[in-house]
């Protein structure tokens, strides 16, 4: 057999294998063939969430021997009805890569000791009774909910520090701050039932059928039923999602925000707003100077004079996007009888107008009457699998508070007090630092300022994913004050610069609970034991904080000098899980979830009891108990036929309006430019994003060797006119650079995505090609994301420079 | 010379399905599988990742019969991205 002839087998079986599960689901006949000999008696199955993205797929997890041998969509779980994605599939496979992390490791000049685990926990204790006030946290929307409500009460509660925030500040924050900007509360109305629903999909800036291929499958599926669903993708450059679109709509980079005007105006102008609505419902909002995410009072009429610059002529000019096609927009907002889906994710968030855009969308949704009927619903989705559940819901960010509170507010800092029955004032009053400046500050010499000494990392990959690592991550590894803790699975761009790493156990090594993005908590028992001596993240925070509450740090202790992670077993002994061999002996995640799961009722975010959680492929909150005894969830929030809080008659009712008055905000934000643009020395558009067979930074996924050959390495999409121009041939190397960086890469004419002329595009999941050595911190003024999706840079022949031939 | 692994939703109109089976194992470029219910796992050998891309974006799905073309696996030559 020659090379070709295997790599057709080869890829022969791996569309078998596929073809088979999508079939059959988890039946025998969905199984490699090797494991279905053995499935009938040896392989036990049993339910967990997807451990990549956010839209939360059930799968099945085969274990045999102590190992994970098979993994199957689940037909029980209504998001993916028994699917998954290629991603998914492979799922069992991330467990095994060759080079786990299984010691402790101490950085020693170049190179890493190992040492052991009391060793490890002393150290961070160390620095952390050095100096607590500059200690941080940064996690992620991978932590589980037990590990993200256990870190947070370590940090408010027990060092007394907020500098605890996740890398969803780069995923999802102005998504957040989008919520609250209009409803006052944070997460989606709706859920995934409105892609069931809906007659117009809009996806905004966003490519699920790569990022969310499963949901996106949703939708295509009812199209082979013969139901008719109209798929609209906005965004910079044509993807897999287009293929799949009766429109494709490309807008000028940070335009956006013009075409959701254009809408509005449209919306007015043709006098086919929902009067009823708006005028039971809504508030108008406009912009303070300075910015605040409260904004002012405007009224309908001041809205209209804001608006009525941007015809559809004025949003083309702004935008690129001709004017008939606007008009198009806006009569589908304008016909009552459509349901219309708006649906976004990095595109929308990772935008230095991230609120302002999120708002806008949320404000057409209103001011057309698309709200609140399944189909009609403006819904952002996570790339995370636990972004909304633990970094949005426990509250891991940095100026957050579980159940929705924030620290700023001194009544809700009270409510946390008195649950951790910690004195009042224990948690301090000032919000901690967001991501870009916890950063800024770990990279700043403690004598010009730069008060972060210590960053714990858990659960994410800060080193490859940040943006402008050249100002944000590198510097810090000179200092020699500065010092960083890596809990991770495997050795990244991150662990490679740490002072300090510890190994972990992964997904099914470890019990767990998650929050996908349509409101649904997924709980999962541990399966397999992790590899050598990594252990889980949780217990390393558990860990940590009994050394210091031994060592006599006062605020380890609650008010009755008890120790803050007091875990008890069934007849109220107190069990000391912080030993690790006697981890396994209470469910900790159970304990510290039935702790938490009281926090959500303030703001009507009820999540299910832990044991109802286990029998279901999860629940959408608000979570209701029935008078008969049943755990009732809630598809579509804030709308009378189905939410448990709306009052009666109200129809409609936004119980945590901005206004008090149970109406959700219409704002107007105007279009302006973005932070940076082509300009004669960087004449092209950069855009960073994802690809399908990879997840985030690739530390999973680059480590599955069927995915790894699917899409081995990074490259930048050019167009094929651009790449004439250059004389630049496919799959040659160039140098691509910034204002901030540049790096070396092989091009792919028109790509996987087509590019138009004048823009590129990295994809950012291979720690060989670190395109964010190139990105932009700048970032939105509330939410404070950054903007990945467009940068000014240059792109030129290796040796020779752009315009030189 | 790029080599795909696909796998092919095929319409639950029997006829149509037919056809499509009928029309994709025509083409010299693909070797057709084992189908499994409505799923069809294929290997699609290109020329050039371009034509590769047609393949799956134009081609494939404008075969009646055919609802959607999943991409399991894409292996290139050396040296290519």
């Amino acid at each position: 057999m020659d090379r070709r002839d295997f790599l057709k087998v080869s890829a022969m079986a791996a569309a078998t294998t596929a073809a088979t599960r999508m079939a059959y689901g988890q039946e025998a006949g969905a199984l490699d063939e090797q494991v279905a000999d053995r499935a009938a008696d040896t392989v036990e199955w049993n339910k967990a969430p997807c451990r990549f993205c956010g839209v939360g797929c059930t799968l099945q997890v085969g274990v045999d021997n102590g190992r994970v041998v098979a993994v199957s969509g689940d037909r029980k779980a209504e998001v993916n009805q028994g699917t998954a994605c290629v991603k998914g599939y492979h799922a069992g496979s991330i467990l095994y890569g060759a080079d786990r992390l299984q010691q402790p490791l101490k950085r020693e000049g170049d190179d890493f000791v190992e040492i052991t685990w009391n060793e490890a926990i002393g150290i961070i204790a160390d620095r952390i009774e050095e100096d607590p006030e500059k200690f941080a946290f940064y996690g992620s929307g991978q932590w589980t909910i037990p590990e993200g409500y256990a870190v947070q009460k370590f940090m408010r509660g027990g060092v007394r520090s907020n500098h605890l925030d996740p890398n969803a500040r780069l995923c999802m924050a102005s998504a957040v701050t989008g919520f609250l900007a209009v409803y006052g509360v944070d997460e989606p109305a709706g859920t995934y039932t409105d892609l069931d629903e809906c007659d117009v999909l809009i996806n905004w800036g966003n490519n699920p059928a790569e990022m969310h291929p499963v949901l996106f499958s949703r939708v295509v599926d009812r199209r082979a039923k013969g139901e008719e669903v109209e798929i609209i993708d906005m965004g910079l450059r044509r993807s897999r999602t287009t293929d799949h679109s009766q429109h494709f709509i490309r807008f000028n980079p940070h335009t956006d925000i013009a075409i959701a005007l254009g809408i509005a105006h449209l919306l007015i102008e043709n006098d086919t707003y929902d009067k009823d609505f708006v005028e039971n419902h809504c508030n108008f909002r406009g912009n303070t100077d300075p910015l605040t995410l409260q904004g002012e009072e405007i009224s309908f009429e001041k809205f209209k004079e804001e608006i009525q610059k941007y015809t559809p002529e004025h949003v083309e000019e702004l935008s690129g996007v001709d004017a008939d096609t606007i008009r198009m927009l806006g009569d589908r907002f304008g016909d009552p009888d459509l349901r219309i889906t708006s649906l976004w994710c990095m595109g929308m968030n990772q935008h230095t107008r991230g609120t302002a855009v999120n708002s806008l969308v949320h404000g057409i949704h209103l001011l057309s009457g698309h709200f609140g009927r399944p189909g009609d619903s403006p819904t952002s989705l996570t790339g995370q699998p636990s972004a909304c559940g633990t970094v949005r819901e426990v509250g891991t960010l940095a100026h957050a508070l579980p159940g929705g509170r924030v620290i700023a507010n001194e009544e809700e800092r009270g409510h946390i007090e008195e649950h951790w029955n910690v004195p009042e004032g224990r948690i301090p009053s000032e919000p901690g630092y967001h991501t870009v400046k916890m950063w800024e500050n770990f990279c700043t010499p403690e004598d010009e300022g730069g008060d972060v000494n210590t960053i714990w990392v858990q659960v994410t990959n800060p080193g490859q994913s940040m943006p402008n690592l050249n100002n944000l991550f590198y510097p810090a590894r000179e200092l020699e004050e500065k010092f960083l803790i890596v809990s991770d699975v495997y050795p990244t761009a991150t662990t490679k610069y740490a002072d300090l790493v510890l190994p972990s156990a992964m997904w099914v090594e470890k019990n767990g609970v998650y929050g996908n993005s349509e409101r649904r908590t997924q709980q999962w028992f541990k399966m397999v034991e992790p590899p050598g001596d990594a252990r889980e993240d949780l217990w390393q925070v558990l860990a940590v904080a009994r050394e210091l509450y031994d060592r006599g740090f006062e605020t380890m202790r609650d008010a009755d000098g008890e120790f803050l992670f007091r875990i008890e077993d069934d007849d109220g002994n107190e069990v000391p899980v912080h030993n690790y061999n006697r981890f396994d002996e209470v469910n900790v995640d159970r304990a510290l979830y039935e702790e938490y799961r009281p926090l959500t009722h303030y703001k009507q975010k009820n999540v299910a009891p832990y044991d109802v959680l286990v029998e279901k492929r999860g629940l959408r909150w608000p979570v209701v108990e029935t008078e008969d005894g049943v755990w009732e969830e809630t598809e579509f929030r804030f709308a009378e036929f189905d939410d448990p809080f709306v009052d009666e008659g109200a129809e409609f009712q936004f119980y945590h309006s901005p206004t008090g008055d149970d109406r959700a905000l219409i704002w107007f934000h105007p279009q302006e430019p973005p932070a940076e643009e082509p300009d004669d020395d960087y004449p092209f558009w950069l855009s960073t994003g994802r690809v399908l067979e990879h997840w985030h930074t690739g530390t999973m996924t680059m480590r599955i060797p069927q995915l790894r050959r699917a899409m081995p390495q990074a490259y930048v999409e050019v167009h094929r006119k651009d790449a004439r121009r250059l004389k630049i041939s496919d799959g040659e190397t160039v140098k691509l650079e910034t204002r901030r960086g540049s790096m070396e890469l092989p091009v792919w004419i028109n790509g996987r995505g087509r590019v138009p002329e004048g823009t590129l595009f990295v994809p950012f999941f291979d720690e060989r090609m670190m395109i964010n050595d190139l990105t932009l911190s700048d970032h939105d003024p509330h939410s404070k994301q950054p903007d990945y999706k467009k940068c000014a840079a240059r792109l030129q022949k290796i040796g020779r420079r752009e315009g030189e031939g | 010379m790029p080599i795909s692994g696909l796998v092919v939703t095929l319409s639950d109109d029997e006829q149509q399905s037919t056809e499509a089976m009928a029309a994709l194992e025509a083409d010299d470029r693909i070797t057709v599988g084992d189908r499994q219910k409505n799923r069809l796992p294929i290997v699609a050998e290109t020329g050039s990742i371009d034509e590769g891309h047609r393949l799956v974006r134009d081609e494939l799905p404008d075969i009646e019969g055919v609802v959607f073309v999943d991409v399991v696996t894409v292996k290139f030559e050396k040296g290519r991205c």
